[in-house]
């Protein structure tokens, strides 16, 4: 039972680093897009690089130096990641379509569900591996 | 060997689904309805007789090129029971006269016994802006009519505003409102009740029998009611430039407040009822910066339009008069490269044809 408890904070690091890059793609994505929009303008497109930023590289930051025990295993960081991807991918979604002038309002909601779902997941996974590891039926890695 | 594995199926499912919710927004023909609505019209229009002329006339068309004129003179009419300060610059004559017999057409008039058009090709007094006004005349309000691309109802079926006019016979045609881009918003045309769902925060044009029109909130009526009082065509884009005389949008307002300010403009006015103003703008060239949305409204209200609504612009913003494209509909490429004219691809027009 490795999967949801590890100690190894370059994995953070590298993460960290990673999501940082995604910040400043998906910032100058937005500036591309909204160039080509002829001047039509949406919120969501211009803030979607917060996603990444916050969610992402934020959290990396504080797992890879605040000394905090016990990280999260690979699978509730993966799909903590898949997450933040689909909240940024959500943003992006609604600038373009606000862009464009149209509306898919069921899109939307499935992006936020998937959101809410990936996000809360990963918090009850890492949570569930804290409960195991306090029980010390996990053997730390 | 998980890791991977876990890795590319978070991956695989985050790039399959955006690529479907793009294809769904924009590629997926859905909601779809097959509605021939120009065809089976069993509409009854309240023909107001007393602002038409008593008979037609052979004069040629070119008589009604100078009356047509805008003026600043603001002449109110007693004989107009809907909306007593409209303004209305001819006789019952001289609005006979614009009748003709026979058809009678060129580049910028056409006239026959029901229709009377004069395209008015015009720049603004700051020199920005080439903007092209179409003076319409009608006899009955079935004329004014509107037609769906491919003749279907749905959203991402579109069509060119020219081979839409061409598949319906048209012989003046501006884009709509665009309907196929939304979900919801009231959608009702040539009398069919096509689409109900409502957007709350939507102003919407509606054309009665009666040759009247009417600007309000979605909010505030259903469509069925709409319909119940006769209503012929709504328009769901907006906003109102103009209502009862008054100018109603700010120096500074813009659709959804998200659009650039200066842009190809599509707007449609009542003078009086049978007498109506296109006018379709062009916009985000150097030639033509465009204008905005109260730039609209005063060219309109020089017009003398009691009421005048804005449609869908910017790209779509397209006027094609017997087979020859009024505007240049350019799509810029944003690199600053050469824009080309080109027309773009929409839902639905609005047209004067037989």
């Amino acid at each position: 039972m490795t999967l949801f408890i590890s100690e190894n904070k370059k994995a953070f690091f590298r993460s960290m680093w990673i999501y940082a890059g995604a910040t400043v793609f998906t910032a100058i994505f937005g500036i591309v897009y909204e160039h080509f929009s002829l001047g039509v303008y949406s919120l969501s497109m211009q803030l979607a690089w917060l996603y990444p930023l916050l969610l992402g590289t934020g959290i990396c930051a504080i797992f890879a130096f605040v000394p905090i025990k016990y990280l999260p295993g690979f699978l509730p960081f993966y799909i903590y990641n898949f997450g933040v991807a689909i909240w940024t991918l959500r943003s992006v979604f609604i600038g373009v379509i606000e862009i464009y002038g149209t509306t898919n309002d069921l899109m939307v909601i499935i992006y936020t569900v998937l959101g809410i779902l990936a996000t809360v997941s990963s918090l009850c996974l890492y949570g569930y591996g804290l409960y195991i590891k306090s029980k010390g039926n996990l053997p730390s890695k | 060997m998980k890791k991977l594995v876990t890795f590319l199926a978070l991956t695989l499912s985050c790039v399959g689904f955006s690529t479907y919710s793009v294809l769904d927004t924009f590629i997926v023909v859905k909601n779809q309805r097959s509605v021939d609505i120009n065809s089976n019209i069993s509409f009854s229009f309240d023909n107001p007789s007393i602002y038409l002329p008593s008979s037609s006339s052979s004069a040629s068309s070119s008589n009604g090129s100078s009356t047509s004129e805008p003026s600043s003179s603001q002449n109110s009419s007693s004989n107009n029971p809907v909306q007593p300060n409209y303004y209305e610059d001819l006789t019952p004559e001289e609005r006979a006269a614009l009748f003709t017999d026979e058809v009678v057409y060129d580049d910028d008039v056409y006239s026959d016994q029901d229709i009377y058009i004069r395209i008015h090709r015009l720049r603004d007094e700051a020199d920005t802006t080439n903007y092209y006004v179409a003076d319409i005349r009608l006899k009955s309000l079935q004329y004014f009519k509107t037609a769906l691309a491919k003749n279907t109802f749905g959203q991402n079926i579109e069509e060119r505003t020219s081979d839409i006019s061409k598949a319906n016979n048209g012989i003046l045609a501006i884009n709509g409102d665009y309907y196929g881009a939304q979900e919801k918003g009231y959608v009702l045309r040539n009398g069919f009740v096509l689409r109900e769902s409502a957007r709350s925060k939507a102003e919407d044009l509606a054309i009665y029998s009666n040759g009247t029109f009417e600007v309000f909130k979605e909010a505030d009526k259903s469509l069925r009611s709409v319909a119940e009082s006769g209503a012929w065509q709504v328009f769901s884009f907006g906003p109102g430039l103009i209502v009862n005389n008054e100018i109603v949008v700010t120096p500074d307002q813009e659709v959804d407040n998200k659009s650039m300010a200066t842009n190809q403009r599509t707007a449609i006015g009542i003078i009086s009822p049978l007498h109506y103003i296109f006018m379709v703008s062009d916009g985000r060239t150097k030639e033509s910066y465009g204008f905005k949305l109260y730039e609209v409204a005063q060219i309109m209200k020089d017009w003398h339009c009691y009421i005048a609504y804005n449609l869908d612009g910017g790209g779509s913003s397209t006027m094609y008069f017997h087979n020859h494209l009024v505007n240049k509909p350019v799509q810029p490429t944003g690199w600053g490269a050469n824009e080309t004219i080109q027309q773009r691809k929409i839902s639905d027009i609005v047209y004067i044809g037989k």
